[in-house]
């Protein structure tokens, strides 16, 4: 079993936007003022479109993501981009509960603070998942279904 | 000065409609008068630390959504990132820095000070409570006026503090952002030399709270010029934390910036743009490792290979 797949899911957020029929250049164009940040890198592939983001500035769109791999699938529905994110706020905010949680339990005059923080940070994961997760959707497929989508009799088969 | 850097004049006030405008032109005001008259006349049975502490989360969350509904700037927006990582500071200045705070900070070597000289203060305990708390007020942001200045000219100090001032955005939370160890020393007061009424610390940190909470929101208020001459406000601290070197030398005090006006270091105005340097933000690590870089340096330079050209120079 490969366990890094199994639990990944912990600090990755995924999802699909159709794609209007645009090309694949055409999709990856239209997206490409989402990554024009500060510290954001990329890699293009025919389809494919990898980002890397170093200290992302904090009002970047995607700024909890340091990784994202973006690729575009052909389904019987039609083209989607189905994308692949990468975040490690979302993880340390899964592991946070612990070690507060244990500062609750070794320090006995600490032990409101350190449970209450614990349950604070686990809703706070919650939330991140729902919200980063929304945001990525919102950010790929403002870009998307914005001006430039070809025509479903003119898309090519 | 920098250009993102303006006049108090020129700044817009609170937009929307009358009622809106109403409650964010005596919101802080009627905050501080509410805080006042809680802590001088809540029976003894609800007067207590953790009441306090209630109080405190509450109004920080009531902060939180009033920058929604007020913001002052867009891009100091809060998001899911930033609220995560200002948690982070949040829960550690409850939990570790409190800890320390409490065995290594003040109390117990103002304590070892008054045991050994015999210093009896007691009398401090009957003045009045409103004077009481008033005093623990002034002296405490007395230290810190000057502990925060000599951050900004002594390079120890700075390199404590400098990791605060890579904040990019203003939000309710963003004032316990830093390094720990800064957080530490800043928090440093004398006002235990004097023996003040219990309620009078709840009372003092009840208008400390009322006062001082606003420096780092992201809310639009139409604040009276009487609070401003007074108090410092977000206006002062935005334009303390601006990228421009000479603005950010100036207002200091955390409560009251009439002290920043009596030592001339007060400027009203204020900065849409924070940060410092090249304004990147910084990440947890890095905020920790800060103050350690000459030394982390230091160690590199001593374990890297040395050049055949340095050698032969010596």
């Amino acid at each position: 079993m490969n366990w890094n797949r199994a639990i990944d899911w912990i600090w990755h957020v995924r999802g699909s936007v159709p794609l209007a029929h645009r090309s694949a250049q055409a999709a990856f164009e239209a997206l490409a003022p989402v990554f024009e940040e500060r510290g954001t890198t990329l890699d293009h592939g025919t389809d494919t479109l990898v980002f890397h983001k170093d200290n992302p500035d904090a009002q970047d769109r995607l700024a909890s993501f340091e990784q994202g791999v973006l690729r575009i699938e052909d389904t019987p529905d039609g083209p989607v981009l189905r994308y692949d994110l990468t975040s490690h706020p979302l993880l340390w905010c899964f592991v946070a509960p612990a070690p507060f949680a244990a500062l609750a339990f070794a320090v006995q005059s600490l032990r409101i603070q350190g449970y209450s923080f614990a349950g604070i940070f686990a809703a706070l994961y919650l939330a991140g998942r729902w919200i980063e997760h929304r945001n990525a959707r919102r950010v790929f497929g403002e870009r998307l279904a914005g001006p430039g989508a070809i025509p479903a009799e003119t898309a090519p088969a | 000065m920098d250009a993102a850097v303006l006049n108090a004049n020129d700044v817009a006030g609170v937009e929307g409609g009358p009622v809106k405008r109403f409650i964010f032109t005596w919101f802080q005001p009627v905050v501080l008068l509410a805080m006042v008259l809680f802590w001088t006349l809540a029976p003894d049975s609800i007067a207590k630390a953790s009441v306090a502490v209630g109080i405190g989360i509450v109004f920080k969350l009531t902060l939180l959504g009033m920058e929604r509904i007020s913001e002052r700037h867009r891009h100091w927006r809060l998001t899911w990132k930033e609220l995560a990582s200002d948690l982070f500071y949040v829960a550690l200045g409850y939990t570790v820095i409190k800890y320390a705070g409490k065995h290594f900070g003040d109390e117990p070597a103002i304590d070892a000070i008054k045991h050994y000289l015999h210093i009896k203060t007691a009398w401090a305990g009957h003045l009045p409570l409103l004077v009481q708390a008033l005093a623990i007020l002034l002296i405490f942001d007395f230290c810190q006026y000057w502990m925060h200045r000599g951050m900004h000219n002594w390079t120890p100090l700075w390199l404590t503090h400098a990791p605060h001032h890579h904040i990019t955005q203003l939000n309710a939370l963003k004032g316990s952002v830093g390094n720990p160890i800064e957080l530490f020393l800043i928090g440093l007061s004398l006002d235990g030399f004097f023996d003040f009424l219990p309620r009078a610390a709840l009372l003092a940190g009840g208008i400390g709270m009322a006062i001082g909470a606003y420096t780092h929101a992201n809310i639009r208020f139409n604040t009276p010029r009487w609070w401003s001459f007074l108090f410092n406000t977000v206006e002062h601290h935005s334009l303390h934390h601006s990228p421009d070197y000479d603005s950010s030398r100036t207002n200091y005090a955390n409560t009251f910036i009439f002290i920043d006006r009596i030592f001339g270091t007060c400027v009203d105005s204020q900065s849409a743009k924070v940060g410092l340097d090249d304004c990147r933000r910084l990440g947890i690590r890095e905020q920790m490792v800060y103050p350690f870089r000459p030394l982390i340096g230091w160690a590199k330079r001593l374990r890297a290979p040395r050049l055949p050209e340095a050698v032969a120079a010596e």
